[in-house]
This record gives C-alpha cells, structure tokens and sequence, in this order.
C-alpha cells in the first residue's frame, strides 16, 4: 500500500462510501486538527519549534537570493533526470507557469488590473506558433480557393515553417495586440466587474479555438493544431529524443527547460526594469488610486493599455514554447483552470513583487502538481490547502516591500504602534 | 445571399419565438434565484462569492440524494411526488444554508481585513473543493430527475407551457417577493442595507456585521437550494453545473444592477431570452457560420456590452465608482 493509497483510505474514513459517511469523518479529522491546533498554539515551548522556524528563515533567505535561485534552477533538472523524467517534466510545466505568473504579475500586481482570463493571451501564443510552424495553414488553404499561398509554401513539407527566433517574439507580439483589444473595450471597468469580464473573454477565445473548424478550418477545432515543429537551432532540434552530449542522452524536455529558464532570466530583468521605471512608478499609481493618478496627470487609458500588453506578450510568449515542446495543442489546454492557477500564483506569492510571482509559481506549481493525481482529488487537495495558504498567510509567501508597509500602516496593530520609535520623552 | 436569407426566414414563426420565450423566462427564473445570492453577498461584502455555485450545485445532488431515497419514478402520483419534492427542498434549503454559513465562516471570515483579493483566492478555493469532493465521492456523472410533472397547458396554436415550467416561474416569483420583503421590512434586513451602505457606520450605529453577513450567507444560499430543486425538475447536474450556472447567474446579477433585487429577477429573465433565443436562431441568423456551440460567447458578449455601456446595471443600484 503506497502512502498515496493510504492518505487516499485516510480521507475516506472507516464508514463505507456514503456520501454522509465520508462527511461526518471529514468534518470529525478537521475539528480535531482545529482543536490541537488551538491547544498546540502557544504551549510549545520555543526550543522545540526552532529547527522549522531556522528551516522557514533558511528557505525564506534562499527563496529572497536571486543567485541561489539561479544556481537551483541550473542544477535542479540534472539531479531531477536521475529520478526518472517524471519529476522533469513537471519542473518544466512549472517553468511556463513561472513566465505566465511573472507576466501576469504585471497586469494584476503592478497595475492592479485583476484579470481572470489570463489563458487566452497563452492560448494565442500557442495557436500562433502552432499556424506558422504545422502544416495547418496548407491544410486550410486545400480547402477554399485560394491556393495562390498553398502555392508558395509547398515545399518538403507543405504549409508555413518558421524558425522560432522569429515566431516567438511574434507570438508574443500578437498576445501583446490581442491584450490591446480586450484592454479597449474594458478600460472603464475596476475591480471585480473587470475580473468577469476578463474572465468572459477568456472563455470566447477558448470557445472560439474550438470551434473555428468551420466554416472554414482554422484551429481544427477540438482536435486541434497537431504535427507542430519543435524548436531547432541550426540542425540541433529541441524535439529530438537522440540528442547525445558525450555518453549521455539529452531528453526533449532538458532542452525546453534551459530555453525556458533562458526567457525568465530575460522576463525578470526586464519586467524589474520595467517597475522601477516612470512606467512602473506609474502603474503604482493606478493601482494605489486610478483618480488621484489621473488627476496627477497619468495617462491611465494607454498605461493600463500598456499593462495588458506587456503581460499579453510574456504570456504569449510562453504559448509559443509550450506549443513547440507539445507538439500539439487543443483548446482543452486553454481551460478557465489555468487562468485561475496562475492567479493564485501570483497572490500566493505576493501580488506586485517578482521574486513573490516567481516562489509563487514554484511552490503553487509543486503543491498542485505533485498533490496525489487520482482524478479529482488532487483538485480537492489543491482546493483545500488554497484556502489554509491564505488565511495562514493573506499577504503572500514574498510581498513586495512597499506593500507589507502599507499593510502594517492599515491594520495599525497595537504592537507596531508601541514598537515604533517615538518621540523621545 | 438568397440562401441565408431563406435561412434566416425559414425558422421564424411566432409559435417558435413564443415558445423559446416562455422557455428563456423559465430557465431565466432559476438564473435569477441564484444571481440573488451573488448579489446578496456582494451587497454587503463587495465579494463575489466564487463558492456560491457550487452551493447551488451541492443542493442538485442533495435533492437528487431525497428523490432518490424515495425511488421517484415518471408514474409516481402527484400524492407522493408532491411531498417528497417539497422535503427535498427543505433538505436541499437546510444543508446549502449550513453549507453557506460554514463557508464563511471558515474562509471569508478570517480574511476580513486582508488585502483585496486574498477573499477570492480563498472563494476559488473553496469552489475547487468542492467540485472534486462532490466528483470523489459522490459521481462525476451527469444526473437528471425522471420527468416529474408530466403534462402541459397549451397556450397557443402548438405552443405550451409545462407544468414544471409554471412551477418553476411562480416559485422564484413569490421567493422573491418574499425576499424583497424580508430586506425592507424585517430589523434584518434593515441592517443588511446598512451594512451595504456603509460597513464601518452601520457598526457603530450598533449592527452586529458578524450575524448581518452570517444570515446573508444563509438566506442567499438557502434561495440556491431553492434554485437546486427547480432546476433539477428541467435540467440536468453535474459536480460542474455549479460553475456554469453561477457564472449565468453572476451576469444576471451584473445586468441587474448588482445589490438589487428586482434587478437580479430582470437580469435573471433577459439572460435566460438571450440564451434560449441565441440557441434556437443564432445558427440561422448568422448563416450558418456561429453554430449553438457559440450559446456562452452570446451570454459573455451581452454581459461584456452590459458593463461596458451601463455600467451600473438596469436598475441602477450603486456608483460605478465602487465596483
């Protein structure tokens, strides 16, 4: 019996498969955690707890060095292959979900935009890259009339074939305008209006991607884009399980991972850049009061515009690598989840600081991840721990310096009150 | 061009739109008694509440489960389905309203005076456990009620209106009526408003906020499983209904006039026409091009030119400025 089948029995409770059953032992585990966690609270003497309190300050000191975080993620995939290629494989998931959170930190941390259809900006990168290096686009033109493109593309392999230095800054390019013309129509909406309809827009692309087979065939509806090239360098190809480096063998997944840690080293210094510029400081001010920024003179229409721009690009980005490294993409993986993932990423993390979007993205990633993949309970696992995660800690594993201090200054603790140096006597 | 416009001719008769209205204001009935709870919390919280859905989904399978105990089939007498449909609702009222009552209390509450979002994230959460706990032990089948109340009044030419139809539309009426008169009669409701107005005075003019937002779960998630019942005397369930019609349901709320309700019934019916409408002609008006598969981007569309150009609902509840 693995620990997953036992954890999995635990949950179920000794009282057979009524739905009411499993309930009462649930609720009966959760008042008894509560309890000892009441009873617990306060009594443990502080020597017994300062190993995890050293490991908590330990990984927090870690988790804050940009340097030791590089100096993981270099290494971190190499020790992963010895375990198999299980463990890899989710690291590199993770490393995508890493752009997207880093991206869409700047929509809804910087700026303060909250918006829930992160997915379609990923979705059109994807499908981007996924026309312009398949043979999809030959196949579109087999059916109508207009073989004039057919024509000219026809050549060892038909349909378009462009290399990726080119296609991803373009599939980034067009996520960025796709960001654009959702960002027009909404840009008088605050709050939690904007997050539904952000979400609305989200679930048209997705409609749209599966559907557009007819009437004439575009995205090749549910089946979606298939054959799509891999990422190659000169004759070197990403895809290739044969690659060798001397005696060793380097999988497919090796190669996206470095080329994708390649882009979030990129992402990062460009997206800090981007906050401590006159373009940041004036995303703040969106964020902390929209009037009062408008008032100082803040074009807040083509800086929120902006936003949505810069964070369509990097997600659009991270499409395009996603579709070379699947080589196929169905409007399936473009779910509302995603959107919802990423978000969580972020506020996990610290909404408006880049290492918090960053750790975020790591150990949300891990903790869904590698949460017991039976069907549906890793969504309850993931679903639960959501809810301990923030009220545990509602500010986010790495906030953002700026924001703690507003924070403390709003809920005016007592404590903080007496501690802070006054005037002398 | 002849062809489409034959296409777009050819399904149109008023016996058609009249029945696909009638349909539109059912299905709308039901959007409209959940959007009430989404309003409700919204009203005095500004949160919207991600779980309610899912609440309303917890009490299809609670009426499925009642219905269930008591082997309802198509041929049962209206002596038996009757009672045992008006027990399902209690049970189904009961156990959303505890259902309501807990989650706020175990998630929204701790996180009162935490940043903005941190209420959403814990509402996602909460909504994501759900579901899966529902798909794990439970089912993660489609269910549907056999056909309770056979038999229909016919109207006009062909056009009918079946008896759930008639339940469905009078239930979420008085519900409503009932509701509207809780909130401006009853010191209850007295404090809702003014919790909504303004949360810090209404304290201090002695609300106590904790037992206002308290009955306010439990009222809007008690309606939900009102909603449950009437919905599963016409349509089907899944552990993912929750999503989708809470999703509906927040649009009609918005279209509303969120914080309003009457608004929430109006939004509830136009959301309910554009859907049934959109379903049955969007294919032919378009000449074929948008298919039925394109039934949610007509909802999110409509929702999005909503907010876009009346920002503050039909009803004009609050300032745009607050949301």
């Amino acid at each position: 019996m693995s620990f997953v089948d036992a954890f999995v029995a635990f949950l179920h409770g000794p009282f057979g498969n009524n739905p009411f059953a499993i309930l009462a032992w649930q609720a009966l585990l959760a008042g008894a955690a509560y309890l000892i966690v009441r009873l617990v609270r306060g009594r443990v003497p502080r020597q017994a707890t300062a190993p995890v309190r050293l490991a908590g300050r330990g990984a927090s000191v870690v988790l804050r060095n940009r340097y030791a975080l590089l100096l993981i993620g270099l290494f971190l995939p190499l020790i992963e292959l010895l375990t198999g290629g299980y463990l890899l494989s989710v690291t590199y998931s993770i490393e995508l979900y890493v752009l997207l959170a880093v991206g869409l930190n700047i929509v809804v941390g910087f700026t303060g935009l909250l918006d829930l259809g992160y997915v379609a900006f990923f979705a059109v990168g994807a499908y981007v890259y996924g026309l312009f290096a398949s043979p999809q686009l030959y196949e579109i033109t087999k059916q109508t009339t207009y073989f004039l493109v057919s024509q000219s593309v026809v050549g060892p392999q038909p349909g378009f074939h462009i290399s990726m230095l080119v296609l991803i800054p373009l599939a980034g390019a067009a996520a960025a305008l796709f960001g654009v013309l959702i960002g027009i129509p909404t840009l008088r909406l605050r709050g939690d209006y904007l997050a539904i309809v952000t979400l609305g827009f989200g679930e048209i692309t997705r409609i749209f991607a599966n559907n557009l087979d007819q009437p004439i065939n575009i995205t090749n509806g549910p089946n979606g884009i298939i054959n799509i090239d891999p990422v190659t360098i000169g004759s070197y190809s990403f895809g290739n399980p044969a690659n060798h480096l001397g005696p060793f063998q380097i999988p497919p997944f090796l190669n996206y991972y470095y080329l994708v840690l390649l882009l979030i080293l990129l992402t990062v210094f460009i997206v800090s850049r981007l906050e401590r510029s006159r373009v940041g400081r004036a995303w703040a001010a969106i964020r902390e009061d929209e009037t009062a920024a408008q008032v100082a003179g803040i074009n807040t229409r083509n800086l929120k515009l902006l936003a949505y721009a810069s964070g369509g690009f990097f997600g659009g980005m991270a499409g395009a690598i996603y579709a070379a490294g699947q080589h196929l993409i169905a409007p399936d993986s473009f779910q509302l989840f995603v959107s919802i993932l990423v978000l969580v990423m972020v506020v996990a993390g610290g909404m408006g600081s880049i290492p918090g979007a960053v750790v975020g993205a790591i150990v949300v990633g891990f903790l869904y991840f590698l949460s017991p993949s039976l069907l549906y309970l890793r969504i309850l696992v993931f679903g639960g721990l959501l809810v301990l995660l923030i009220i545990v800690r509602p500010q986010g594993f790495l906030p953002s310096a700026q924001r703690e201090r507003e924070l403390e200054e709003k809920e005016e603790d007592p404590s903080l009150v007496a501690a802070a140096p006054g005037p002398a006597p | 061009m002849q062809r489409c416009l034959d296409l777009l001719t050819s399904g149109l008769t008023p016996e058609g739109i009249l029945q696909q209205l009638i349909n539109g204001v059912t299905l709308g009935s039901v959007y409209a008694l959940i959007a009430l709870g989404y309003s409700m919390v919204y009203g005095v919280l500004e949160l919207i509440n991600f779980a309610h859905g899912d609440v309303f989904m917890i009490g299809t399978f609670v009426v499925l489960g009642v219905t269930g105990q008591f082997g309802l089939t198509g041929t049962s007498s209206l002596a038996l389905v009757i009672p045992v449909l008006l027990l399902a609702m209690i049970a189904a009222m009961a156990l959303c309203a505890v259902l309501g009552f807990t989650i706020e209390k175990v998630a929204y509450r701790p996180l009162r005076r935490a940043p903005r979002l941190a209420p959403l994230i814990s509402a996602i959460g909460v909504s994501f456990f759900l579901e899966a706990w529902i798909a794990t032990y439970v089912s993660s089948r489609d269910h549907t009620l056999p056909n309770l109340l056979a038999g229909d009044i016919p109207l006009y030419a062909d056009v009918t209106i079946r008896y759930v139809q008639v339940l469905m539309l009078v239930s979420s009426v008085v519900m409503m009526v009932g509701l509207q008169q809780l909130v401006r009669r009853t010191s209850l409701g007295r404090g809702m408003r003014a919790v909504a107005q303004d949360r810090e005075a209404a304290e201090l003019m002695g609300v106590n906020m904790d037992r206002v937002i308290s009955f306010t779960f439990i009222i809007g998630s008690a309606l939900a499983g009102v909603a449950a019942v009437l919905w599963m005397l016409n349509y089907s369930t899944n552990q993912t209904i929750g999503f989708i019609a809470g999703l509906k349901a927040f649009t009609a709320a918005v279209i509303g006039g969120i914080g309003n309700i009457p608004g929430a019934m109006l939004g509830g019916f136009l959301l309910g026409l554009a859907e049934s409408l959109g379903a049955a002609y969007i294919s032919n008006a378009s000449c074929g091009i948008f298919s039925s598969a394109y039934e949610d981007v007509f909802a999110f569309a409509f929702l999005i030119l909503m907010l876009v150009f009346r920002p503050s609902g039909i009803m004009r509840e609050r300032v745009s400025q607050r949301a």
